[in-house]
C-alpha cells in the first residue's frame, strides 16, 4: 500500500483528531507561577499539537509529510500569520545564513566537502487556510535564507482562539549536518517537519536556523506516524501506541507524547535494543530503553548505569522527570548524530575502544540525559539564551559525574591516519594523570580562550560563532560552579530546585534566573551577575610577593626622655618574624576572596577580602616564618584565569617537578630523533 | 632459520660493542639535551613559586597545564603529559604512520633535522665497523670512516627521502580514498579494519624502503661504491632477490621492537616520581628503553650486514 492511497483516509483521520485535539486542554497551564515581584514565566504548555503522517524512502532519502498543526493564542494580541521554521531548508545550498557561519566556526560539518546528493532541503507543497506564504529573514535579511516560512491566514486568530492548518510537504534527509541525517541505512530525523515559532507579546519569536544554536518551542501534544520498511528499528520521542505492518513490506509506527516541544525519530536496522528501567525512592519509574550499535553491547551498561545516575541526582536535586520513558541512542559510526538532546529521546556516543575511567560515554549520556532536565522540561528560548539550559546542564552533568564517577583520567587517542581529521581509533588511557569532572580542565582552556570573545548577555545567535561555545558551555558552567561555592551547594540546590519548579513546561529568562538567585539566597546578587553574564569581566587574582624576615629594629626610637639609636638584628633562629604578602588583582574582575597564611609551623592566618581595590597588603608578625600565601584557598573562583599565581612560597621549590616532567620529555624527543635518523 | 641466524649474530654484534652503543646513546641524549633545557625552564617559569609544584612533583595538574599551554609558544609548546611512559612512543609511532614529522615545533624539526646529519655521518662508521669488524672500536677508526663515507651516504639519504615521500604521498592519497569507500559504513570496525589495512600496506612499503635503505648502505659501504644511485639499486636488487631472508630479519626486529614496547609499557614510570630516588628510576628505565631500541637498530644493521656477505658468498650477484 502506497502513502498516495492512504492519503484520503489519513487526511479524515488527521481532521477528525485535529478537530478533537483543537479543543483547550482540560487543565491549560499558564506557566509556571510566579515568585513575587517577579516576572511570570512565559506560558508555553498546550500551545501548539501537531499531527504528523510522513513516510520514509530510505534508497531516495525522500520524506513525504502531511500534518495539521493546531494552535492556540495564548497571548493578548491576535495574530493574523503563522511563523514556521523549516530548519532543513539550512543545508540546501551553501548560502543559508547557517552554512555561512558554519564556515567561520572553523569546524563546518560537511560544508566544505558536500556532495550533491548530501544536501538536504524541506519544501512546502501546500498550507490551508492561507491567503499567501513568503519566506522571511528577521535576524540578518539574508534573501537566501530559507529558514523561516511565514503563513498569511484569512482571519486573524485572537487571543484565546486557536486555529488549525493543514501542511503538505516534502523532504530529503541530509548527509548529516548539525547530528541531523543519513549515513548508511542510518537514519537520525530531528527538526524535520514545519515547525511553529513562539508567539509572544512581542510578536513572533521565530529565528533563522543558525550553526551555533539551537531551537525554541512552545510545549504541545504530538501524535506521529511513520512509515517506513519493515526491517528498521524505530526509535522516537514518546511512546510507541501502534505498530502496524503493511504488504508492501513498510511498517507504521504511531507515536504520541504531550507536553513537549519537539519531536525527533532515528530508524536503523541495526540497532540493539536494550529494555531497562530506572527505580529511586521518592521519583517516578521510568522506562529506558537502549537503542545500541551491536559493536558496542558490552558498553550496554555504561549507558544505562549514566542515564539512571542522571534521572535519579538530577531527579533528586532539581525535580523528577515526568514523561515515565525514555530513549537513548547510541548512533551510528560516522553518523554525526551524537550528543544531541530531544524530548524524551536523547543521542549519546562512544567509540569502539573506549577504556573505563575516561569519562566516555558517561559524560556525554549523563549531559544528553541531563538535557531531559534542562531543555525538556525547562524550555528556554536556545537562540537567545543558550546558555540557561547548555550552562546549567553542563554544569549540573560535572556535578552528577563527580558524584557518581569521581575524577576521570585523561584518554589520548592514536592511530590517526594520515590526510585524515578527526581522533585516533585506538586509547591510552592515562591513569596517573586525573582530571576533575566538575571543572574539567578542557572547559577551563576554552573560557581562557574566549573569556572576552563575546557579552554573554548578547542573543547567543548573535555570538561569535568560533567562540559560541566557549560562552555558552565552558563559561556559563563554570560561573555557575562559582556560585555555588560562593553560596553554598545546599542553597545552589534550592536555587535550581526553584528554578526548575517555576519554569515547568515553560519559557523563563536569565532575569528570572537571577532575580530567583537574590530571592533564594537572600542576596543581592547583581554584583556577580553584572560580571559574569552583562559584562565579559576576566578574573585573576595573585600573590605577588611574599617576604618573611626577623624583626628587628633600627634607627631613632624613644627611651627615657629623648631618642636613642638602635640598631639590632632580629635573631634569624629565634624570630619572631614580619612576614609581609602582596595580593593583587591583575583584572577586571572583582569577588570577594580570602588569605590564607601558613607558616613553618604549620600555624595558620587566613584573612578576608573584599577584592575589589587593585591590591592588598598583609603583614604578620608571628614567632616563626611564613612558609607560604595563597589567594583564595579553598578554590571558590573557579573563573580564575591563572591559579597558578594564586599562592606563592616564600622558597621556590620548581625545580624538581621542572626537571622531572622535562626528563619525560626528553625521552619522547630522544625517541623523535630515532625517528628523524631512521629515514635517512 | 637464516633469518634467525642472522639476527643472533646481529644483536651478538651490537652487544659485542657496548663502546659503540654508548657513544651513540651519548650523542642522542647531547643532541635532546639544549631543547630539554629549554622546556624544563618553561616548566620551571610556570610554575614559579607557586604551590603548584606540590601537585606537579606528586604527580601533575591538568588544570595548571592549560594555563602552561596558553601561554607556551613553539618548542615549549610541544610539552604534554600525555607523552610520560609508553605514551612518548605511541605518539612517535602516530608521526611515523602519518610522516607529519615536518609539522612540529620548527625548532624540533632543526633539531631533527640536524640528528639526521648527524645520524647519516655516524652510520659510517657503524657499517665499517659491521663490515669489516677490528678487534677493537677505536674512535679513530671510527670518525675516519664516517667522514669517508658521509657524503655518499648523505646522497644516499637524500633518495632514501625522496623514496619515503612517495610512500607518504601514497599514504595521504590512500586513507581519503578509503574514507570515501567506507562513507556509508555504520560500524567503526568496518572502518578501522580498512584503515588497519591501509596502515598494513603504508607500514609494509615503509618497512621496504627503510630495508632497501640499508642494503644499499652496506652496499656503498662494503664494496666502496661510489654511486648512491647504483647503491640503492644495489639494495634494491638484493631485497628482491632475497625476499625470504631479508624480510624475515626485518620482521624478527620488527617483533623485538614491539616486545620491547610492550615489555616497557608494563613497567614504564607515569606521573609518579615524588623524590629524588623515584626520578633517577624512571629516567634510567626510560634512558634504558632508548638503549635496547638503538640496539635493536643496531642488531638489524648487524644481522642485515651477516645476511648481505652470506649471501654474496652463495650466490654474488654480479655487480651493477
Amino acid at each position: 500500500m502506497s502513502f498516495r492511497t492512504v492519503r484520503p483516509l489519513l487526511a479524515a483521520l488527521l481532521t477528525a483528531s485535529a478537530v478533537a485535539s483543537a479543543q483547550p486542554p482540560a487543565e491549560p497551564a499558564p506557566g509556571a507561577p510566579a515568585a513575587e515581584g517577579l516576572p511570570a514565566a512565559a506560558p508555553a504548555r498546550g500551545v501548539v499539537d501537531y499531527r504528523i503522517e510522513a513516510r520514509l524512502d530510505p534508497a531516495t532519502r525522500l520524506l513525504e509529510g502531511r500534518q495539521v498543526v493546531t494552535w492556540r493564542n495564548l497571548r493578548s494580541r491576535p495574530t493574523q500569520e503563522l511563523w514556521f521554521h523549516l530548519y532543513w531548508n539550512a543545508w540546501r545550498n551553501d548560502r543559508s545564513t547557517w552554512m555561512v557561519e558554519d564556515r567561520y566556526r572553523g569546524r563546518s560539518d560537511r560544508g566544505d566537502d558536500a556532495e550533491e546528493e548530501d544536501w538536504g532541503y524541506l519544501v512546502v507543497d501546500s498550507a490551508t487556510p492561507q491567503t499567501a506564504t513568503r519566506f522571511a529573514a528577521p535576524d540578518d535579511g539574508n534573501p537566501d535564507d530559507r529558514t523561516v516560512w511565514v503563513v498569511t491566514l484569512p482571519e486573524p486568530v485572537a487571543p484565546g482562539e486557536s486555529v488549525r492548518v493543514e501542511l503538505e510537504w516534502h523532504a530529503r534527509v541530509p548527509r548529516t549536518f548539525a547530528r541531523t541525517g543519513v549515513r548508511g541505512d542510518y537514519f537520525f530525523v530531528a527538526h524535520w517537519f514545519p515547525k511553529l515559532g513562539v508567539w509572544e507579546e512581542e510578536g513572533w519569536n521565530c529565528h533563522q536556523y543558525h550553526a551555533a544554536t539551537e531551537y525554541f518551542s512552545d510545549y504541545g501534544a504530538y501524535d506521529v506516524s511513520l512509515t517506513l520498511p519493515s526491517r528498521f528499528v524505530v526509535g522516537a520521542t514518546g511512546r510507541r501506541t501502534e505498530r502496524t505492518d503493511h504488504a508492501d513490506g513498510t511498517s507504521t509506527h504511531r507515536y504520541r507524547q504531550d507536553d513537549v516541544h519537539a519531536f525527533s525519530w532515528t530508524a536503523s536496522p541495526d540497532y540493539l535494543v536494550v529494555e531497562d528501567s530506572f527505580h529511586s525512592p521518592g521519583l517516578p519509574p521510568v522506562a529506558i530503553r537502549l537503542l545500541l550499535q551491536p559493536e558496542h553491547r558490552r558498553q550496554a551498561d555504561r549507558h544505562l548505569h549514566a542515564t539512571r545516575a542522571a534521572l535519579k541526582l538530577y531527579g533528586r536535586w532539581f525535580g523528577p522527570y515526568p514523561y515515565g520513558h525514555l530513549t537513548v541512542v547510541d548512533p551510528a559510526w560516522g553518523s554525526g548524530a551524537g550528543g544531541m538532546e530531544y524530548p524524551t529521546l536523547f543521542t549519546s556516543g562512544t567509540r569502539l575502544f573506549n577504556p573505563s575511567g575516561g569519562g566516555s560515554p558517561e559524560g556525554v549520556t549523563v549531559h544528553e540525559a541531563g538535557h531531559q532536565f534542562w531543555y525538556g522540561l525547562v524550555g528556554n528560548n536556545e537562540f537567545e539564551h543558550a546558555w540557561l539550559d547548555e550552562g546549567l546542564n553542563s554544569y549540573s552533568t560535572g556535578r552528577v559525574m563527580q558524584e557518581t564517577y569521581g575524577d576521570s583520567f585523561v584518554v589520548r587517542r592514536f592511530f590517526r591516519p594520515p590526510g585524515l581529521r578527526g581522533s585516533g581509533f585506538l586509547p591510552w588511557i592515562y591513569r596517573d594523570l586525573p582530571q576533575s569532572e566538575l571543572i574539567r580542565p578542557r572547559r577551563l582552556d576554552d573560557y581562557r580562550r574566549s573569556a572576552r570573545s563575546d557579552l554573554p548577555s548578547r542573543p547567543t545567535y548573535r555570538y561569535f560563532p568560533a567562540t559560541a561555545g566557549d560562552i555558552t558551555y565552558d563559561k556559563s558552567a563554570l560561573w555557575l560552579v562559582t556560585l555555588e561555592r560562593h553560596l553554598g551547594w545546599p542553597t545552589m540546590r534550592r536555587l535550581l530546585s526553584a528554578f526548575f519548579e517555576r519554569s515547568l513546561y515553560a519559557h523563563p529568562t536569565p532575569e528570572q534566573f537571577f532575580a530567583l538567585a537574590d530571592e533564594v539566597s537572600g542576596r543581592d546578587l547583581s554584583w556577580f551577575f553584572d560580571q559574569v553574564h552583562y559584562g565579559a569581566a576576566v578574573f585573576d587574582y595573585a600573590v605577588t610577593s611574599v617576604k618573611s624576615a626577623p624583626v628587628g629594629r633600627r634607627g631613632l626610637f624613644e627611651e627615657g626622655q629623648g631618642l636613642a639609636y638602635r640598631d639590632e638584628a632580629g635573631d634569624p633562629e629565634a624570630g619572631p618574624f614580619r612576614s609581609e604578602v602582596l595580593i593583587r588583582r591583575l583584572e577586571d574582575g572583582v569577588f570577594p576572596v580570602e588569605v590564607l597564611l601558613v607558616f613553618e609551623d604549620g600555624s595558620e592566618h587566613r584573612e578576608s577580602w573584599d577584592g575589589e581595590y587593585l591590591w592588598k597588603l598583609i603583614e604578620v608578625e608571628r614567632p616563626v616564618k611564613l612558609a607560604w600565601a595563597e589567594v583564595d584557598p579553598d578554590h571558590l573562583l573557579v573563573l580564575d584565569v591563572n591559579r597558578a599565581n594564586n599562592s606563592r612560597r616564600l622558597e621556590p621549590r620548581a625545580r624538581f617537578p621542572a626537571v622531572k616532567w622535562a626528563s619525560k620529555w626528553l625521552v619522547w624527543f630522544q625517541d623523535l630523533l630515532h625517528l628523524f635518523g631512521s629515514y635517512v | 632459520m637464516v633469518a634467525l641466524r642472522a639476527a643472533w649474530r646481529g644483536i651478538g654484534r651490537a652487544l659485542a660493542s657496548p663502546k659503540l652503543l654508548l657513544w651513540l646513546w651519548a650523542a642522542n641524549l647531547l643532541a635532546a639535551l639544549p631543547a630539554a633545557v629549554v622546556v624544563e625552564e618553561a616548566i620551571h617559569r610556570e610554575i614559579g613559586a607557586s604551590r603548584v609544584e606540590e601537585r606537579l612533583r606528586d604527580g601533575f595538574d591538568m588544570a595548571w597545564y592549560g594555563e602552561y599551554r596558553h601561554r607556551a609558544r613553539g618548542l615549549e609548546d610541544s610539552f604534554t603529559p600525555t607523552h610520560s611512559g609508553p605514551g612518548a612512543f605511541f605518539a612517535n609511532l602516530d608521526h611515523w604512520l602519518r610522516g607529519d614529522l615536518l609539522e612540529l615545533p620548527p625548532a624540533l624539526v632543526a633539531t631533527g633535522v640536524a640528528w639526521a646529519l648527524l645520524w647519516v655521518l655516524l652510520l659510517g662508521g657503524v657499517l665499517e665497523q659491521w663490515v669489516r669488524p677490528a678487534p677493537r672500536l677505536e674512535l679513530g677508526r671510527f670518525l675516519s670512516a664516517a667522514g669517508r663515507y658521509f657524503f655518499r651516504l648523505l646522497r644516499l639519504a637524500a633518495l632514501t627521502v625522496g623514496l619515503y615521500y612517495g610512500v607518504y604521498r601514497l599514504a595521504r592519497a590512500l586513507f581519503p580514498r578509503l574514507e570515501e569507500l567506507t562513507q556509508t559504513a555504520t560500524r567503526e570496525s568496518t572502518v578501522l579494519a580498512a584503515y588497519l589495512a591501509g596502515a598494513a600496506v603504508v607500514v609494509a612499503l615503509l618497512a621496504l624502503v627503510r630495508t632497501i635503505a640499508d642494503y644499499a648502505k652496506i652496499a656503498l659501504v662494503g664494496e666502496e661504491r661510489r654511486s648512491s644511485l647504483f647503491a640503492l639499486l644495489a639494495g634494491a636488487r638484493f631485497v628482491l632477490l632475497h625476499p625470504v631472508r631479508t624480510g624475515g630479519v626485518a620482521l624478527l626486529f620488527g617483533l623485538a621492537a614491539a616486545a620491547a614496547l610492550a615489555a616497557y609499557a608494563l613497567v614504564a614510570p607515569g606521573a609518579g616520581a615524588a623524590d629524588a630516588g623515584a626520578l633517577a628510576a624512571a629516567v634510567g628505565i626510560g634512558q634504558l628503553y632508548l638503549v635496547v631500541k638503538l640496539l635493536l637498530r643496531l642488531g638489524l644493521l648487524g644481522a642485515e650486514v651477516t645476511v648481505y656477505q652470506g649471501a654474496a658468498r652463495d650466490t654474488l650477484p654480479p655487480p651493477l
